[in-house]
């Protein structure tokens, strides 16, 4: 079977999360499959840049013309296209960011720059892997159930739920914004366990309740202003389309 | 019957752990109370209301090993080809069932009359025939010294539910405690020996104070069917928080893990499912059984009250209000099933 991994405007954490965090799993990665490209580590094979391949892993988010054409090229190339890590899935900082940003027309046409989108309004993808960086653990999850033919399944369950088998006390009741209640679990609640508030770098978890989390925040006296541009960090395009409905 | 000081009484846990048991009790830890193996038993908190996690955590963890089995799974140029049993011919796996080993025997010190009732219900749906053998490892010698619990907060519920005093051969220990001193009786051999007395006591306990009362009526599964609970459930963001600090949530799922090292070695493992979870009412076919959180919060409260009535004698919540403090939106299921009465 062969595996391509790309990477697209992105700071390469995952790629590099996939090969620190693997362990022995990275070895058995190697042996079992066909790596035809793994950007920072092998050139592609066979002289296409764009490999035909069964499963393409793409980091990134889609930020200049550039990767809009790779992104398409790849599509054309691989059978299954997962998106690894927040960049790929929501956009990531870089949506809201672009956004924001107050570069001229004409800056922004010389450097090919658009406005940064998640993989999924470009193509249309087969399966999303949340995570900044992406967890090795349901990397390995997804690829084993995705060659058995069954389709991966994404946590279902909220940081939250993590955070209470975790055993630590609720940041909301401390007065911080905690983006715990709507945020995709599978993180083992890294962040909150230390006591730093969830921050959602998995995006909102399937379920996610935007009125019922603002009706939380209320009755525990903190301001839902406060929450709002906490939910535009990581969740980019997805939390555009939760604050739709 | 015997007045110990709090340093006999950490020379009791002292003993107990010289006697082989793995003593958890209850310790103040980033603000919150929770239930801890006691490695450092000056850290024993006795004056509590109550505790994050319940004896659940250590008598059905969150992911548990049940077994590993051979799989034929092969490599090919086409990938990995992992073959499941199937009904034509011989089962293609050998299945090789590696128990998770006796963990040696579990002591819980200090815990609420409510917790002792959780020990209670899960014994009845864990033990009833056929026992689940991972948790009668767990079970079997478990060592519990109840410390009665005075006053409850806003959310306790015990005396409402039924649940305010020990079951009978729920306690091996009692601790009473008065002033700095507590009053330790043995209520069984285990527990005599332990004090070093002769007598096996009945345990006469006080209900513990209650800053609400309330009067639930649950009995019926309609009455809770024809309830509405959308105001209720306003700032449910199905967070499931409910139902990890409930001491008697027991339901789990089963799935096999696979190594990308060695494919052919498949791991079965449970763990802990939760009734707010989409996973767990979804079936083949993308279809939802419990769709919105109505249904899932008429769910939980029918399995509470109604279901474990029928099915174990029991009311299924031991009234202990865990998921009513642990919730972030502090949801009430109360007042949705019965009335305040004081």
């Amino acid at each position: 079977m062969k595996l391509a991994f790309y990477s697209l405007t992105s700071c390469e954490g995952c790629l590099t999360t996939l090969i620190t965090k693997l362990g022995p799993d990275i070895e058995g990665l190697w042996n079992n499959f066909d790596i035809d490209y793994f950007k920072l580590v092998r050139e592609p094979v066979g002289g296409s840049k764009f490999p035909k391949a069964d499963i393409a892993f793409v980091e990134g988010a889609v930020v200049t013309n550039l990767d809009r054409e790779h992104l398409q090229e790849i599509r054309k190339n691989s059978r299954f296209v997962v998106a690894i890590g927040t960049c790929a899935s929501t956009g990531n900082i870089a949506y809201t960011a672009s956004r924001n940003i107050k570069l001229g027309k004409k800056a922004l046409s010389v450097l090919e720059v658009r406005e940064a989108e998640p993989l999924s309004s470009v193509i249309a993808l087969d399966y999303e892997l949340n995570g900044c960086p992406v967890n090795a653990d349901e990397f390995v999850d997804g690829l084993l159930r995705l060659v058995n033919g069954l389709e991966p399944i994404q946590p279902d369950f909220s940081v939250c739920y993590q955070c209470k088998l975790a055993g630590n006390a609720c940041l909301l009741d401390k007065k911080q914004v905690c983006l715990g209640p709507i945020a995709m679990g599978g993180c083992d609640a890294a962040c909150t366990s230390v006591g730093s508030p969830c921050l959602a770098c998995r995006g909102p978890y399937i379920e996610a309740d935007l009125k019922a989390y603002f009706k939380t925040l209320e009755n525990k006296g903190l301001k839902v202003e406060d929450a709002k541009p906490l939910l535009q960090m990581f969740m980019g395009k997805k939390i555009k389309e939760v604050l739709k409905e | 019957m015997a007045k110990l000081s709090w340093q006999e009484i950490l020379g009791l846990i002292q003993e107990l752990r010289k006697r082989g048991f793995q003593v958890v009790g209850p310790s103040s830890e980033g603000g919150v109370v929770k239930l801890v193996p006691l490695e450092d038993e000056t850290k024993l908190e006795t004056d509590y209301v109550r505790t994050l996690n319940s004896p659940k955590d250590f008598l059905l963890p969150d992911k548990e090993r049940l077994f590993r089995y051979k799989s034929t799974a092969t490599i090919t140029s086409y990938g990995l080809k992992i073959r499941f049993p199937t009904v034509e011919g011989p089962c293609p796996i050998t299945i090789v069932p590696e128990y998770s080993p006796p963990i040696g025997k579990l002591a819980f010190f200090g815990i609420h009359p409510c917790m002792a009732n959780s020990i209670k219900y899960l014994d009845k749906v864990m033990l009833s025939d056929p026992a689940d053998p991972y948790y009668k490892a767990r079970r079997d010698g478990l060592f519990i010294a109840v410390l009665e619990c005075a006053e409850g907060d806003e959310y306790c519920l015990c005396k409402s539910v039924g649940s305010d005093k020990v079951p009978k051969g729920y306690a091996d220990l009692s601790i009473r405690k008065e002033g700095d001193d507590f009053i330790v009786k043995a209520s069984s051999p285990m527990g005599s020996s332990l004090l070093m007395e002769e007598s096996v006591e009945e345990i006469e306990e006080p209900s513990p104070k209650m800053k609400e009362e309330y009067v639930i009526d649950a009995t019926d599964e309609k009455t809770i069917e024809t309830k509405d609970p959308t105001t209720l459930l306003e700032g449910c963001t199905l967070c499931s928080s409910c139902t990890v600090v409930c001491p008697t949530c027991y339901c789990s799922d089963i799935q096999d893990r696979f190594s990308l090292m060695d494919p052919s070695n498949v791991e079965r493992v449970r763990m802990r499912m939760s009734c707010q979870r989409r996973s767990y009412s979804s079936i083949a076919g993308n279809v939802l059984f419990l769709k919105t959180k109505n249904d899932r919060f008429k769910w939980r409260m029918k399995h509470k009250f109604p279901f474990s009535e029928k099915m174990y004698g029991m009311s299924g919540c031991v009234g202990c209000g865990n998921c009513i403090a642990f919730c972030p939106s502090r949801i009430d299921f109360r007042s949705f099933l019965g009335r305040r009465v004081a």
